[in-house]
């Protein structure tokens, strides 16, 4: 009966309580979603490289190199000579390197120029190698391996013959269609920017541009896939390199080795220091963002509590009733305290049920918009704790109307106050 | 009328069985509320038998609602006796007094007497949830359900009606649904605070009639507090609340 009287009277009073409800599920949503995103986003770019230990490009800030080195997103200031590469990894400390030229795409998808050192030595994650799904590495000049989304998105298979275009934009008009390139292998998901890559040779690189010049055709200089093959197809420069030492100890001494070095203006980065760099940046408009959530939840709170308390005037009869009955002032209190608290785990299930919905909308989104790969699964201890706390809070909170109420029973009595 | 007469002689020949039993004893009652200083209520003496139904009068603010207030164990006096039930009200702790009451004490109110979103046999059976000896008082072949229906169905509320929501039908029946709830399990007392200012001429007559011919059938004893005392017609006894000081 106890839960009864709850449910029929939250029932008789569903507009202004489903209001409520919504309004605190809203406010949960946001909370979690900002929380969940904030967690996800730094766990994807720290899981994103890993086992590198310097990372190569042209003089820029540290943080522009690791975006687009990794993350694909805007661009390099300038290219690296392939000499100053090939006389940088003379190091005896470099245990190995991967050279890397960007700059063209696939049907918004980025290409990679590298060489087969890349699926040996790149790791990610939990120091993780590439594994192919399909197929295998490049060994002609025009095979392609596709990270797993591009093939999933594009629906590629082995063999599929595919035209790369020259820049990086979505729709490109100019291809390097008389090239065609075919692809060898499909990478297993990695959950990193590697699933958007379109990776290819150093000499597929050289030879699709080998008629080309300051990003433009060079007029009636026509020169066909096969005769490409013919031409020297060693790069002359490339955007960037990741190196590996044989020691961590020797990161700091040849970093700055790179830092000055003379014949080219380089910089080196440590990607774990370049990504605390990058988090500094945003860590503040992160941090906004859970305060001004947690606000939002407080308000979605005192709106409960206020509805409740407005409502708990015209209640005073179905107090004075229950009393009349033989009700005990502690079981109007207990009736408003459970009904306060189911409101709150009520709109917190609703707010948890909405971020779920809400990811798994978002997730292909993020990841084409925003290289951002978030799980849609968001329920961790962590999370469940701030459940916990919420529900806690809303029952302190919920201690107001009763009270009140406690109190209307004990002054009223069997006083029909209407 | 004629059926009213019998209904006298036979609350008479029932009070002569127990005249020993009192049902609400007070003596030498003083009462006053905390804050207020001009205003205290006092009875000298008043007796309630067994099975007496009692007409208390008096005009708004002259004490009744306190009275009643101290007689159901909601609020508790300073000095003097309640005995409801030979059983001093005053030296129970709060929670037995809510238990009592639940036990013993039934209540019909001015107007508003039902939890609007319950149906009709859900507001009649509330009070066997908050006392089990009501509860099962009133079962009927183990089933509470049916007391109720055999209830509402003698205060001539229509079948139709018993699964509707109290806020769906209309004051009269209200009040006479609140006479079931005050009857399920026949509770030793029936409190009617003004039941019948929210009724018009005639159904304030059959609401009082049904009343008692209900209170008669459980053996229980009735304080209909009123101030139109038109009604002291109806009961064996009718007291002004001025008298009590």
């Amino acid at each position: 009966m106890f839960y009864k009287l709850i449910f029929m009277s939250l029932w008789s009073r569903r507009t202004s309580i489903i209001l409520t409800v919504i309004a605190i599920s809203l406010s949960i949503s946001l909370l979690f979603g900002v929380e969940h995103l904030r967690r996800e986003a730094k766990e994807s770019f720290t899981k994103t490289i890993s086992g590198t230990n310097l990372i190569v490009g042209a003089r820029s800030g540290q943080v522009n190199l690791l975006l687009y080195s990794i993350f694909h997103i805007g661009n390099a200031t300038n290219n690296i000579s392939w000499k100053s590469y090939t006389d940088i990894i003379l190091d005896k400390n470099v245990e190995w390197s991967i050279p890397i030229s960007l700059g063209d795409s696939h049907k918004g998808f980025r290409v990679m120029g590298t060489t087969e050192i890349y699926f040996e030595k790149y790791r990610y994650g939990n120091k993780i190698l590439l594994s192919f799904k399909q197929g295998q590495k490049f060994k002609n000049v025009y095979d392609v391996v596709l990270g797993s989304q591009v093939a999933k998105e594009l629906k590629y298979e082995i063999g599929q013959k595919i035209v790369l275009s020259h820049g990086i934009g979505k729709i490109s008009f100019s291809k390097h269609d008389d090239k065609p390139f075919e692809v060898v292998g499909i990478l297993e998901p990695t959950g990193t920017p590697v699933d958007r890559k379109v990776h290819i040779s150093l000499a597929g690189v050289e030879a699709i541009h080998i008629d080309w010049q300051h990003g433009a055709k060079i007029p009636g200089l026509e020169i066909s896939a096969e005769d490409a093959l013919k031409h020297d197809l060693k790069p002359k420069v490339i955007t960037a390199f990741f190196v590996g030492l044989k020691s961590k100890v020797v990161t700091f001494s040849l970093q700055r080795k790179i830092n000055t070095y003379k014949q080219e203006p380089l910089v080196a980065i440590i990607p774990g220091l370049a990504l605390v760099e990058l988090w500094r940046i945003v860590a503040f408009v992160e941090n906004l963002l859970v305060v001004i959530s947690a606000f939002v939840v407080v308000t979605g709170f005192i709106g409960m509590i206020t509805t409740l308390l407005a409502g708990l005037n015209e209640r005073r009869r179905e107090i004075a009733i229950l009393r009349s009955i033989g009700a005990k002032p502690s079981y109007i209190f207990l009736l408003l305290m459970v009904e306060s608290t189911f409101l709150a785990t009520i709109g917190c299930l609703i707010g948890i049920i909405n971020v779920a919905l809400i990811l798994t909308y978002l997730k292909p989104l993020l990841i084409t918009q925003y290289g951002l790969f978030i799980s849609a699964n968001f329920i961790n201890t962590y999370m469940l704790m701030i459940v916990g706390v919420i529900i806690f809070v809303a029952a302190i909170l919920g201690l107001i109307p009763s009270i009140v109420a406690y109190r209307c029973s004990l002054k009223d009595g069997l006083n029909i106050r209407a | 009328m004629v059926c009213y007469k019998v209904t006298l002689f036979e609350n008479n020949l029932y009070q002569n069985k127990f005249k020993m039993m009192k049902t609400i004893e007070i003596s030498s009652l003083e009462f006053q509320w905390q804050y207020s200083d001009s205003w205290r209520l006092k009875v000298t003496d008043f007796k309630i038998q067994a099975g007496e139904n009692v007409f208390l009068y008096g005009p708004s603010g002259s004490g009744k609602t306190t009275l009643l207030d101290l007689i159901t164990g909601i609020h508790t006096q300073e000095n003097g006796s309640i005995k409801i039930l030979e059983k001093e009200i005053n030296r129970l702790s709060a929670k037995e007094r809510d238990q009592f009451r639940a036990d013993h004490i039934g209540f019909i109110f001015q107007q508003f007497n039902l939890l609007p979103y319950l149906n009709l046999i859900d507001n009649v059976l509330l009070p066997c949830y908050f006392s089990k000896s009501r509860q099962q008082k009133s079962m009927i072949d183990g089933s509470l359900k049916k007391a109720a229906q055999e209830l509402l169905s003698s205060l001539s509320i229509e079948e139709s009606l018993f699964g509707s929501l109290a806020s769906q039908i209309s004051v009269g029946q209200q009040q006479r649904v609140a006479i079931a709830r005050a009857l399920i399990g026949k509770p030793e007392i029936i409190i009617a605070d003004e039941p019948t200012s929210s009724l018009d001429k005639d159904s304030r007559d059959v609401f009082i009639k049904l009343l008692l011919k209900q209170v008669e059938k459980s053996n229980s004893t009735v304080v209909f507090v009123s101030h139109d005392t038109e009604l002291a017609k109806y009961f064996d006894k009718s007291i002004s609340i001025a008298e009590l000081q």
